[in-house]
């Protein structure tokens, strides 16, 4: 392989894969970025066996300065801790990259680097996709998809369906809900499709999401989604992003939505989250991080008290307020993260009874719900 | 308080198990008396009578090899009940003395006795009366420590055995300490006495020879433990009102098995016998622990922590076959165990967070 290549370009595209590459593995060459120079482009993989990221440089005609010359086809895998610093730091905005068997050789300006590589043999095969129709929305959406979503997976491994995103697709609407069983949040989009697809039903790891929608531009730019039996595959601009998919049966969540509410309030986000964070500060010891909250015409009371250091008590005004009053106990982080995830300035939330759940809508039609179960004081 | 100025007295019953087995038993009288899992069987030796140790005999050994040492002894099934009824006994002697009463197990506890002795009646001569108590109620003979701490009295019990009486002042502590093989400090098990072996610490004036950035270097934490007990420095205090900190349940198998089905079906027993102890204790607890022992002997233990007090079986059997699921099954087992930690009273109202299905 012999290449010449925009250290910028270079760089960008390794802070890409770098993120699919594992901090602890059993197969050490994932420790290593996979390199591939074709006769019209770049290829660089970085892989962990449950998601992975592939950035292809393609020279274009448009350019004055093209972003890459490859004079020689070959491939290689170069360990990515080392190459990221390296590359991070060259003198020169061109760096040429030469190998020779598993030796590559960096250089940039007047700096020279030789880096033992891995057989890119033993770096293992990505599944190809057969079929390139999927679904297509905005960059934008599949971001707001996953960031109103995937904050609700479970950490445990003791379901292991529970830590991942279910993805549904029905009658050209895309639903991505996610649940730790104790709470649960869902968004929905309209999606075109280009595949006549019937009924899907996959399970997403939300960890390989989280990383995705960091990558994913906040712009209008297409993301190509296809969902096959055993991986997702996301492309967008010049990045693929493919995950390996959670076998197992979600729980039924079409019938936990409550449908009649006793008590409905809309309040300010910024207002509300400020409130449980202080009232938060004595729950943050305690298992739940439970917090108390009085719901009143006038005020919303929210209270946390710990028997050794003491007792806080906010208050927070309504915008509205419909209904009974109500005192029930919750889990302060959920709460928090919960909030975090709604847009707009205000939050709808509504109760049916001070044990069973509550939703937090932005509005009353919205596609994103969530669902929160207080915490109770039993006996046992 | 002065840290030498407690009155710690240990008192250990000498062979527990196989003595009330020989006062019962007059039969048993001078011969080594094993009580734990039968030769035929595949137990271990509960305890044995000083008869039995003089072949080599010792607690936890499995009754096989305690068989093959001394063909002649005398081997018999534990009855816990009659200990535990025993116990009861001694356990009340200890509290006509003061409240202040550690039980560590069925026969062995700390007493402070700093608040009742003065100048005319010392922690000496209230070990020695509850020796003789202890001797009258139930014909069974103690040891007993005492010196002013916890570490010190336990090793003072265990200097002279049985119906022995050590006492040890500060001024003897460190001399006493010196010549104490470094297995017997507390908090010393097998893995650490084999690296502080290795480290040329055989005795307490070895340990004593060690800095303490030498001992952090290669116990962190346990680094200071280890300098402060070669120095005789013990703050720990005598708790009378001590919950229990763990309450488990093992079983060593009838075969070494693999078979899963098997295995969960034990577990299941276990859970059952460990939840009604729960109840009964009126405890509940946050952690289970899994212990599976191997053909080998090798042991290993899993553990987990729930945000929620538990103390029914399903509760405790649904967590321990999770754990079952982490332990790579590379042999046969034969030993298995549950125990459940991080216990609090049963009857103060918790926390729970609702499920949504």
């Amino acid at each position: 392989m012999r290449i010449v290549v925009q250290k910028n370009t270079l760089l960008q595209a390794l802070q890409t894969v770098a993120k699919a590459v594992p901090s602890r593995t059993t197969k050490p060459v994932l420790y290593g970025i996979h390199i591939e120079a074709t006769s019209e482009s770049l290829i660089l993989t970085g892989y962990n066996l449950e998601f992975g990221f592939e950035v292809t440089v393609t020279a274009t005609d448009n350019q004055d300065v093209p972003m890459i010359q490859i004079e020689e086809t070959g491939a290689i895998v170069l360990t990515a801790r080392y190459l990221l610093d390296i590359v991070r730091k060259l003198p020169h905005t061109l760096v040429r990259i030469d190998t020779q068997e598993l030796t590559a050789t960096i250089r940039s300006g007047n700096a020279t680097y030789t880096l033992n590589g891995l057989d890119p043999r033993e770096y293992p095969a990505t599944q190809e996709i057969a079929d390139d129709r999927g679904f297509a929305i905005s960059c934008a959406t599949m971001r707001e998809l996953v960031e109103r979503t995937a904050f609700a997976t479970s950490t445990s491994e003791s379901r292991p369906v529970l830590t991942g995103v279910l993805w549904k697709y029905e009658n050209g609407l895309l639903t991505l809900s996610a649940t730790d069983s104790h709470r649960m949040a869902t968004q929905g989009t309209e999606v075109e499709t280009l595949r006549d697809y019937a009924l899907i039903e996959s399970i997403i790891p939300g960890k390989s999401l989280q990383e995705l929608a960091k990558s994913l531009p906040t712009d209008d730019t297409l993301a190509n989604i296809q969902i096959e039996e055993k991986q997702l595959l996301v492309s967008f601009a010049n990045i693929r992003f493919f995950s390996q998919l959670i076998e197992g049966r979600y729980p039924d969540l079409s019938r936990i939505i409550p449908q009649a509410f006793k008590t409905s309030i809309t309040i300010g986000i910024k207002s509300l989250q400020d409130c449980v964070e202080r009232a938060a500060l004595l729950a943050r010891d305690t298992e739940n991080q439970i917090i108390r909250l009085h719901l009143r015409r006038t005020e919303i009371e929210i209270s946390s008290h710990s028997p050794e250091i003491g007792k806080i008590v906010e208050s927070v005004e309504p915008n509205t307020f419909e209904g009974e009053d109500m005192v029930l106990a919750c889990n302060a982080k959920f709460l928090l993260e919960g909030l975090r995830a709604i847009p707009g300035e205000d939050v709808l939330i509504q109760f049916t009874s001070p044990g069973s759940a509550f939703t937090l809508t932005p509005t009353a039609t919205s596609t994103h719900i969530q669902l929160m179960q207080p915490v109770r004081q039993v006996y046992i | 308080m002065d840290a030498q100025s407690r009155k710690i007295i240990h008192i250990d019953m000498d062979a527990f198990y196989a003595s009330v087995e020989q006062r019962d038993c007059p039969e048993y009288r001078g011969k080594p008396v094993i009580v734990g899992g039968l030769p035929n069987a595949r137990g271990v030796v509960a305890t044995c009578s000083y008869e039995a140790r003089v072949f080599g005999i010792h607690s936890a050994m499995p009754s096989q090899t305690a068989y093959r040492l001394c063909p002649q002894a005398v081997f018999v099934r534990p009855r816990m009940d009659v200990y535990r009824a025993v116990s009861q006994d001694i356990m009340r002697i200890f509290h006509n003395y003061t409240d202040f009463v550690e039980p560590l197990s069925l026969d062995e506890a700390y007493l402070d006795v700093t608040a009742i002795g003065n100048e005319r009646v010392s922690a000496t001569m209230i070990a020695r009366e509850i020796k003789q108590e202890i001797a009258k109620q139930t014909g069974l003979t103690a040891s007993a420590g005492v010196s002013y701490n916890k570490l010190l009295a336990k090793m003072a019990s265990d200097a002279q055995k049985p119906d022995g009486l050590t006492v040890i002042t500060p001024e003897r502590a460190l001399a006493f300490l010196d010549r104490v093989a470094i297995g017997k400090f507390y908090g010393v098990g097998k893995v650490t006495e084999e690296r502080l072996r290795q480290m040329g610490v055989h005795t307490g004036a070895d340990l004593r020879g060690l800095s303490l950035e030498a001992l952090s270097a290669a116990f962190s934490l346990r680094g200071r433990q280890l300098y402060e007990l070669a120095r005789a420095v013990d703050a720990r205090p005598v708790q009378n009102d001590r919950i229990r900190q763990s309450i488990g349940k093992e079983v060593t198998l009838s075969a070494d098995t693999d078979d899963l089905t098997q295995i969960v079906d034990v577990l299941h027993a276990l859970a059952q016998a460990v939840a009604s102890a729960l109840l009964r204790r009126r405890v509940r607890g946050r952690i289970v622990v899994l212990k599976v022992k191997f053909r080998d002997f090798e042991q290993i233990t899993r553990r987990v922590t729930v945000p929620t007090a538990m103390q029914t079986v399903d509760e405790i059997y649904a967590c321990s076959v999770t754990l079952l699921r982490e332990v790579v099954l590379r042999d046969k087992v034969r030993l298995l165990g549950i125990s459940v930690q991080r216990l609090e009273p049963a009857d103060e109202p918790q926390w729970i967070q609702l499920a949504l299905f």
